[in-house]
């Protein structure tokens, strides 16, 4: 049977602004630049900071969260201990240092990965790019120079004359074939 | 004639043949990228790789402490052979430019491109690339033996073995069959260092600027 809404139901249904499932933080990242409104959203559960697709920021920022680049963004990013993505709509014309980079957008600026780099196909990075291992998916574009940062011990070496193909393959990066850049499909198989 | 239906006095036009272009993938093992992993583990230099950036590539060329440069945005020669290509080599050619570098390049490679490029191009392209050599720089590039060569440049790839991989379409264009002596008057100062005919009829050169 229907009932009536009472007063206090009502009103708690109306007017109460509802609470976001992705709370904003104080200071999920810092910006050099001052801005009215953080720029930034922040996942609580997961410790990412989103720059959203509407938002254009200039500055720097550092921090302790996973960011994610929808939007522009022009300046530095460092995020020494977390990773950075670059989504496919975001622009960004900074140099980037993070744990792990992954960059399917635009990035115009160097890459300093601690950990890995990745240029997945619809990436485009114009700079140069420092790191232990470095993913250059089939059809990223990329102009720049690549190094491979000694100190960190990981880096695969080339094999020696004579050495089997698996032995090869084991010194080199355990990653699938499928997502470890294969050349373009004319290239080869 | 009832209305709305044709006919037709004559036979209809045949359907034009298409020629299809299937790729094929080759493996052949390298006799000079051994040299060239021995020059690159014995100090640490700057390789340009004309070809498209590959994860392979970068595992065999980084892994040895090489600075690698590479190049497939628009304007570059690898997007001219592997892009939507360009319409005048040579006026494409008078535009570009090697990377600004730090240093000379201790290595070029310029994989079958040679193959594909007028002799006239590639004298430009060596006035362009001089200032970024110096003595003690290598070229390393393929040249194919047969009388046809596939009619687009194929990509090279390069396995931790030295194993070269690539593929060539079905299509096919004449050779130009560049002579390796002709291929060094062209080249100021460099000298043909080493060559090696692999099984499938291509020859890989290394050239070295000596002076």
């Amino acid at each position: 049977m229907w009932k009536k809404p009472t007063d206090s139901d009502s009103s708690s249904m109306e007017t109460r602004p509802v609470e976001p499932a992705i709370e904003p933080r104080a200071a999920p990242v810092t910006s050099s630049s001052p801005s009215p409104a953080s720029p930034t959203r922040s996942s609580a559960q997961s410790g990412t900071s989103i720059i959203g697709s509407s938002i254009a920021l200039r500055g720097d920022i550092s921090g302790e969260e996973n960011l994610v680049v929808k939007g522009k963004m022009e300046g530095t990013l460092n995020l020494p201990n977390n990773d950075i993505q670059i989504d496919p709509e975001g622009r960004v014309k900074a140099d980037l240092m993070a744990k792990k980079i992954s960059v399917a957008g635009k990035v115009r600026g160097n890459l300093n990965g601690s950990e890995r780099v990745v240029i997945q196909k619809s990436g485009e990075v114009e700079g140069n790019i420092v790191a232990p291992r470095v993913v250059l998916e089939d059809g990223c574009k990329f102009k720049g120079a690549v190094e491979m940062n000694s100190d960190v011990g990981s880096a695969p070496k080339a094999a020696k004359p004579g050495a089997s193909k698996d032995q090869a393959q084991a010194s080199s990066t355990s990653k699938p074939a499928a997502s470890a850049g294969l050349p373009r499909a004319s290239g080869s198989a | 004639m009832p209305p709305g239906r044709l006919k037709f006095k004559e036979k209809p036009t045949p359907t034009a043949e298409i020629e299809l272009s299937v790729p094929r993938t080759h493996n052949v093992r390298s006799g000079i990228f051994p040299i060239i992993r021995d020059i690159l583990d014995q100090k640490q230099i700057s390789v340009l790789d004309l070809g498209p950036p590959t994860s392979k590539k970068y595992r065999y060329l980084c892994g040895s402490g090489a600075r690698v440069y590479w190049d497939n945005t628009p304007g570059s020669i690898s997007n001219a052979f592997h892009g939507p290509g360009v319409d005048d080599f040579s006026t494409f050619l008078n535009d570009w430019g090697p990377p600004k570098l730090d240093g000379p390049l201790g290595l070029i490679l310029a994989w079958i491109y040679f193959d594909y490029m007028e002799l006239e191009d590639l004298k430009t392209w060596f006035i362009k690339l001089n200032e970024s050599v110096a003595i003690g720089s290598r070229v390393y590039f393929l040249i194919h033996h047969a009388a046809h060569i596939s009619d687009s440049a194929p990509l090279f790839d390069v396995e931790l073995d030295d194993v070269l991989r690539y593929s060539t379409d079905s299509m096919s264009r004449e050779a130009p069959r560049h002579p390796p002596k002709q291929l060094e008057q062209l080249m100021p100062g460099f000298e043909i260092e080493k060559l090696f005919l692999m099984s499938n009829g291509l020859q890989e050169h290394l050239f070295y600027k000596k002076h």
